[in-house]
């Protein structure tokens, strides 16, 4: 052991030092190694009598226990994400020397791009058990991979082992505890040694996500209430930040339960894949979800979905297609078999729009020559957009070993290959955009002010913008805008939508399919908002951007249906990764309208529709008084939060949001 | 010679979308101008005249002078103060001020428009009537007022396979109503007061044509939805609440009675549109009488009572 690795176990650094212990590699090696280390030390975060183990706040920071027996809190750790992260801020302040130590190690283990998401392969580690994975690797040839993952399974078995010791002592139910003596490295036999094997192997990947949750448990299920054993594993998602579950299409009586299991929880995000066949019982379920407010579930296109990714994945076959689910707050992926990246990357189109707007609309000397250029400038963006990402994911292969996803997800055992090197049956690139309906409502107005009334030069035009000046903001205000039932605006979204995504399909990535652009903003819109200055859609400086790809706030003057109508404008064939729509209503509609909004939306080729029914007092309530509102949760951008927990740009930035009265 | 018809067109005041309370399932109402009450109530006195009528918002002009420009008849001025003066008694409500208002100060409530034209907006929310039961409902002012057109209108509607409502105060000849009913699957009536001297004091006119297009519309099997506004200080007494549910009994082709809470909503109207408003209640109806109403006509008629607004 180097002297490295004995003064990170001393101070309380157990996963640090197992990163040290193969610091030269190979690659799944030095993090399998790590991975193992922190299951041999890490805590036992379990409630008395709860139904599941874990549960709690398996996240970090946590406590480990030194070589002399004291508690120290521990700032290196494992990232569902990121494979690692490390506290910085207060790994220097626990302790110089070890921040040092691995400072020295950073270039080595740094993380290379944004956040991604994974489903594991549940329906597998139900059937087969762990046990079985470690025979699937035992039957290959002996390769640093496959040592390296037989390290990661020792200290699962350790940590299964810790668990079994420590949970009589914890207050464990007799059942819970017989339960993990099969599970999850035995399969599964009962509904109940299901959900505790899903509930301990989705602990291992942070509590990402789920997939399709339904799917999964329904061949366990004989006629129990699961009610309460989803409820555990949800609050456990919930609390340690994580996303989603996916349901349908094969609805079942378990689909039903899940949907109850969730009522009044933020997380996980729930995503229900609607067909024509959907049962009358859980449209009324769901529909009554939306009504009590929380934007809980988003509704997903199964039809126009499923027919677009079998058209950009050639070899997508029928089977891992039914395995579609919306990842992290909506990201596309075929649970258990997928790297689909995350956020690999956002490209604000109204940062580019505004700075070339500013250099080129003098000179333009007509629309569509302005507009032509801007397509051309943007595509260029995105040129560099998808080699930006290209080089680091090439980066992040050489850097980084995903430990449990190359263990769980299909295909990397039998290819060898590890998760973050491509070894997933699908793995392409999800990346998103911000601005563009912000975007389109500023080029209409230059359209409508500068090129077809020809009210102001364009000189005069940005002068104004720029000095943000009140009459011409009112003037701005009255221009014709997308979503609004304008026929020519709403043509104007089609084409720049079509060009743009479309120009993704060019882009080569070394390790996967290529570039599936999602319009779903999480909560960006407001951080790249504050980017941009005055733009001619009526935005302020620094004010948020679009919140979906539907109207911008405000400019829904027609209301819903004439919205979503629009909304089917933005073209949506080569949104891949998902393309996120926002609804907020402020009143309590019946469960018939609801579902006759998303129908009607879905039959107009929309593919996601998430509504969030709010009335505006109790915003502004919540705004003024947040903790007399602490159950108010809010739906933006394909992620989900209690309304208290938005900064309070977020929170001004819902509740300008378009609201329907 | 051009022997072309001129398409038949109408005043519209608005066309509204996403309506769930003017009939079944989401439906667009299109708003009609002119109306021949002058409900004392009403929360529309912008529909109140056939021709177009132009609203002046002064909170919001910037009194820049664009719209005195454009006025040929020096209705619109500016004042020495550099404010905005509107002489309403040299304004022929041409429009040309609005055409040049561009802060929305200056509104026109009223555009003559085609069959054609109304139909093709109706029509991009068709997706939605199909799939929530919907479809359009004409309205006004009142409708009836412009017989040709909504004759036209609804029928138009029916040859694309929407369903129809008429909101109506049924003040209007029996011919009219005569004429309106095969081009309508759902009449959704006023009853506004039962007391007839009452009625004409409030609204302007007698009850009786109304009572007789009821008996009609009976006559005919018409589906009704029976429309009774409930303000405060005029209707909410039990004697006109027995007066509803005499005329629901007698009327078995009334299928439900839709109770309308007073809302304030129109005082602002008023003052825009240069018109004092009669009636000057600033409180919404207390939720509490609406539902007293109900539980009171429950008790009396066989059809289902409903709140407007709630579900």
């Amino acid at each position: 052991m180097n002297e490295h690795v004995q003064y990170l176990n001393d101070i309380g650094e157990p996963f640090a030092a197992g990163l040290l212990e193969y610091p030269e590699g190979p690659l799944p090696m030095t993090y399998c190694r790590a991975y193992r280390r922190y299951y041999e030390t890490c805590p036992i975060v379990y409630r008395a009598g709860a139904p599941l183990f874990p549960a709690g706040i398996t996240t970090h920071p946590y406590t480990a226990v030194t070589a002399d027996g004291t508690e120290t809190k521990t700032y290196v750790y494992p990232h569902y994400a990121h494979q690692y992260w490390i506290n910085w801020p207060c790994l220097e302040q626990k302790d110089a020397r070890a921040a040092a130590i691995m400072r020295e190690y950073a270039t080595r283990f740094r993380y290379a791009g944004e956040w991604n998401h994974s489903m594991l392969n549940y329906k597998r580690i139900l059937a087969e058990g762990i046990d079985r994975y470690e025979q699937r690797l035992l039957a290959k040839q002996e390769s640093d991979f496959r040592t390296a993952l037989l390290d990661l399974i020792e200290g699962l078995r350790t940590y299964h082992r810790r668990a079994l010791e420590a949970l009589p002592a914890m207050g464990a139910p007799e059942e819970l505890i017989d339960a993990l003596k099969h599970v999850p490295f035995s399969p599964a036999k009962t509904a109940y040694e299901a959900v505790v094997a899903l509930n301990f192997c989705l602990s291992l990947d942070g509590w990402d996500n789920v997939g399709r949750l339904d799917s999964i448990l329904s061949p366990y299920y004989k006629g129990e209430d699961m009610r309460p054993w989803l409820r555990c594993m949800m609050l456990s998602m919930q609390e340690n930040d994580r996303w989603s579950i996916t349901l349908g299409p094969d609805y079942s009586e378990v689909t039903r339960q899940a949907l109850e299991a969730s009522v009044g929880l933020a997380r996980p995000l729930t995503q229900l894949r609607v067909t024509d066949g959907m049962p009358e019982e859980l449209w009324e379920l769901a529909a009554k979800r939306i009504l009590e407010g929380g934007g809980q579930p988003a509704f997903y296109n199964e039809k126009a979905i499923q027919s677009r990714l079998k058209g950009r994945i050639p070899h997508l076959t029928e089977e891992d297609a039914l395995e579609f689910s919306g990842g992290g707050c909506t990201e596309t992926a075929f649970a258990g078999y997928t790297y689909s990246g995350g956020t690999d990357d956002n490209i604000n189109v109204l940062e580019i729009f505004e700075k070339y707007m500013h250099e080129q609309l003098p000179h333009a000397k007509t629309f569509e020559e302005f507009y032509e250029n801007f397509v051309t400038l943007l595509h260029a963006e995105q040129d560099i957009q998808m080699a930006t990402i290209n080089a680091y994911w090439n980066r992040r292969a050489e850097t980084c070993f995903a430990p449990i996803r190359t263990l769980f997800v299909e295909d990397c055992i039998d290819r060898g290959i590890g998760w973050f090197q491509g070894g997933a049956r699908y793995t392409f690139s999800i990346h998103s955009d911000s601005g563009m309906p912000n975007t389109v409502d500023s080029l209409l107005a230059i359209r409508h002010l500068v090129y077809e009334e020809k009210r102001y030069t364009p000189e005069a035009f940005l002068a104004l913008l720029t000095a943000e000046d009140p009459a011409f903001y009112a003037e701005l205000k009255t221009c014709p805008a997308y979503g609004a039932g304008d026929a020519r605006a709403d043509a104007l979204v089609k084409d720049l939508t079509t060009r743009f995504y479309e120009h993704y399909r060019t882009g080569k990535l070394d390790l996967g399919l290529g570039f599936f652009p999602t319009a779903h903003q999480f909560t960006r819109h407001v951080r790249e908002g504050a980017k941009v200055g005055p733009t001619p859609d009526g935005r302020h400086a620094g004010m948020p951007e679009a919140d979906s790809l539907a109207a911008v706030n405000g400019k829904a003057v027609k209301g819903p249906t004439v919205m979503l109508s629009g909304a089917a404008c933005y073209e949506q064939k080569d949104i891949y990764g998902m393309a996120v729509t926002n609804l907020s209503i402020t009143r309590k509609y019946s469960p018939q309208v609801i579902r006759a909004l998303v129908e009607g939306y879905f039959a107009l080729g929309g593919t996601q529709l998430q509504i969030t029914a709010v009335d505006r007092n109790t915003l502004l309530e919540a705004r003024e008084d947040p903790d007399s509102h602490r159950d108010l949760i809010v739906r933006v951008g394909g992620y989900s939060d209690y309304f208290r927990n938005l900064t309070d740009q977020l929170k001004d930035a819902v509740i300008a949001r378009t609201l329907f009265e | 010679m051009n022997t072309q018809v001129p398409p038949i067109t109408g005043h519209v005041l608005n066309i509204q979308h996403f309506c769930v309370d003017d009939g079944p399932g989401i439906r667009t109402t299109v708003f009609l101008k002119g109306c021949p009450l002058r409900c004392v109530w009403c929360h529309n006195p912008e529909s109140h005249e056939a021709a177009a009528e132009i609203l002046y918002r002064a909170e919001r002009c910037r009194a820049c002078g664009r719209c005195a420009a454009l006025c040929e008849r020096g209705a619109h001025t500016l004042t020495a103060d550099g404010g905005h003066s509107y002489d309403r008694t040299k304004c022929i409500r041409c429009g040309s001020c609005v055409k040049g208002c561009r802060v929305e100060a200056l509104e026109q409530a009223g555009e003559r428009q085609t069959v054609e034209e109304v139909l093709a907006e109706i029509l991009t929310d068709r997706v939605f009537y199909a799939t929530s039961g919907g479809g359009v409902t004409v309205s006004g002012g009142e409708p009836t007022a412009q017989a040709a057109f909504t004759e036209a209108l609804l029928t138009a509607c029916r040859h694309e396979g929407l369903h129809t409502c008429l909101e109506s105060c049924g003040w209007c000849s029996a011919e009219i109503m005569r004429r309106l009913i095969p081009c309508t699957d759902l009449f959704l009536l006023d009853f506004k007061i039962s007391d007839d001297i009452r009625h004409r004091h409030y609204t302007g006119v007698s009850n009786r044509p109304i009572l007789e297009n009821l008996a009609l519309l009976k006559e005919h099997h018409a589906r009704v939805i029976l429309r009774c506004p409930l303000i405060p200080d005029v209707n909410t007494d039990t004697a006109h609440y027995d007066g509803i549910a005499s005329v629901v009994n007698k009327h078995e082709n009334i299928e439900q009675i839709d109770l309308e809470p007073y809302h304030p909503m129109g005082i602002g109207k008023s003052a825009a549109l240069g018109k004092e408003a009669a009636y000057t209640h600033t409180e919404f109806l207390d939720p509490a009488v609406a539902e007293r109403a109900k539980e009171y006509l429950e008790r009396r008629v066989s059809v289902p009572v409903r709140i407007s607004g709630k579900q």
